[in-house]
């Protein structure tokens, strides 16, 4: 695979080059965006095999539909939505709600939410204190930009408990918060 | 971008350690910051990276996918099966265009023949449960172009055959349905008969797991022609089309609805002769 380093090229105009069918510019942009990718959809499930198959959708779909991007905004965030939505597709395709989040839970040392509580004062002690359902739904829906039902899919709970759980979340944080 | 997420913050997010907060911060920044993203490049697994990269490779090429291969897709059906279900001997172009071709024969005879058409629509409800039949036949019985490579599929057998039954059923009753539609036909006459499509095949799949498919495929059509050409004779000049079918009347709508519902427990019982039927 080649490195990063070798090209110059911004990502918007690595992604007009694959759009043009350039299966070159698609290398250099899996060099430089898979290894996050994997890394973010690995926090969303704890399935590497599924995890992997997303991966590999999510650049297969960039090659067929670069020409899909706009030129506006992120190439990375435009990448990221396709990868979420195509670990849905995964997770739906296989019947499996997300995994990973008790491993995830018990990986996280007393000393670390410390030193994140540190970090990021108030806020991040409030959002490590909403209990996990609650924190999957802010997640999906705030930093992942889903919708309510795409959230629903890739936690596997019905749409009107994501809006349930997000409208208890925002409650308990305001409590903290005021 | 004046901040940057460290090595350690950018390790432990790389291992999943990092707790909620902190990693959704990290990920709001990596979306903006190509420095982050490629400091965390560098702590992936290569290998992990390379085989994906691999598989994604093989995969560009196929672009040029067949249209009902993409509509598929679409559909939600999973890649390996669209693509058996398009490499289905009965399902290729040419069988589709015999099956179109027939069907087109009757209608336009059915326009020819005017008045009631009677004539017309009994050859079609005779031959119309023929044709999932036929297409069962050369999809088991050995005509079958993938014939050596689905022996040796990884997927069970019983996957596979229920796969191409299926997609063999509904692609003729569809065929068999839009033909039925111009013909000059009242009430549930229309769809008599499927009941009788779905009896034969399903009779012939179970038959298969005795003996090869096209072999039960003929006998079943034999009997049924012969069926259908005996109760005619005798009720020869009854004025309702389905009272001179006995095949296609009441009784006959029960045995077939039997022969169906009797061939699907037989196929799902013996479906492990199938595995066994790959290596003859």
């Amino acid at each position: 695979m080649r490195d990063r380093g070798d090209d110059s090229r911004g990502d918007g105009e690595l992604l007009r080059a694959v759009g043009a069918r350039d299966s070159g510019a698609l290398e250099v942009l899996y060099a430089r965006h898979a290894p996050w990718l994997t890394a973010r959809l690995t926090h969303r499930c704890g399935d590497r095999d599924l995890v992997d198959q997303a991966v590999q959708d999510t650049f297969v779909a960039v090659w067929r539909n670069a020409s899909a991007f706009s030129g506006q905004g992120e190439p990375a965030a435009w990448i990221w939505g396709i990868g979420i939505r195509r670990l849905i597709d995964q997770l739906r395709r296989h019947r499996r709600p997300l995994l990973g989040h008790a491993e995830e839970e018990q990986q996280v040392s007393a000393e670390e939410e410390v030193l994140v509580g540190v970090e990021h004062g108030d806020l991040a002690g409030v959002i490590d204190r909403l209990s996990p359902e609650l924190r999957a739904v802010v997640r999906a829906t705030v930093l992942d930009g889903l919708t309510t039902r795409e959230a629903g899919r890739l936690l596997g709970v019905p749409t009107g408990t994501v809006k349930t759980r997000m409208a208890r979340a925002r409650l308990q944080m305001r409590e903290a918060l005021a | 971008m004046t901040w940057h997420a460290d090595g350690p913050t950018l390790a432990r997010y790389q291992a999943a350690a990092l707790g909620p907060a902190a990693a959704a911060s990290v990920e709001a920044h990596l979306d903006r910051c190509g420095d982050c993203r490629a400091a965390l490049a560098t702590m992936a697994d290569p290998s992990r990276l390379a085989r994906n990269w691999a598989a994604v490779e093989d995969r560009l090429d196929d672009g040029a996918r067949p249209v009902l291969l993409r509509l598929l897709l679409r559909l939600g059906v999973h890649e390996h099966h669209a693509r058996l279900v398009l490499m289905t001997p009965a399902l290729r172009g040419p069988s589709i265009a015999g099956v179109v071709a027939v069907l087109t024969v009757v209608v336009l005879a059915a326009q020819a023949d005017g008045g009631s058409g009677d004539a017309v629509f009994s050859l079609f409800l005779v031959l119309a449960p023929l044709l999932p039949l036929a297409g069962v036949a050369a999809a088991f019985g050995g005509f079958d172009p993938l014939h050596e490579l689905t022996r040796t599929a990884p997927t069970p057998a019983f996957e596979l055959l229920l796969t191409r039954a299926v997609a063999i059923l509904v692609t003729t009753t569809v065929l068999s349905a839009l033909t039925a539609l111009p013909l000059p036909l009242h009430g549930w006459e229309v769809a008599a008969w499927l009941l009788p499509a779905l009896g034969l095949s399903a009779a012939s799949l179970a038959l298969s797991t005795w003996i090869p498919a096209h072999w039960a495929a003929a006998g079943l059509g034999s009997a049924w022609v012969a069926a259908a050409a005996l109760s005619w004779r005798v009720n020869r000049f009854d004025a309702d089309v389905l009272e001179r079918f006995v095949a296609l009347g009441p009784l006959g709508q029960l045995v077939c609805a039997a022969l169906a519902a009797t061939g699907a427990v037989v196929v799902v019982l013996r479906r492990d002769t199938l595995e066994f039927r790959r290596f003859p």
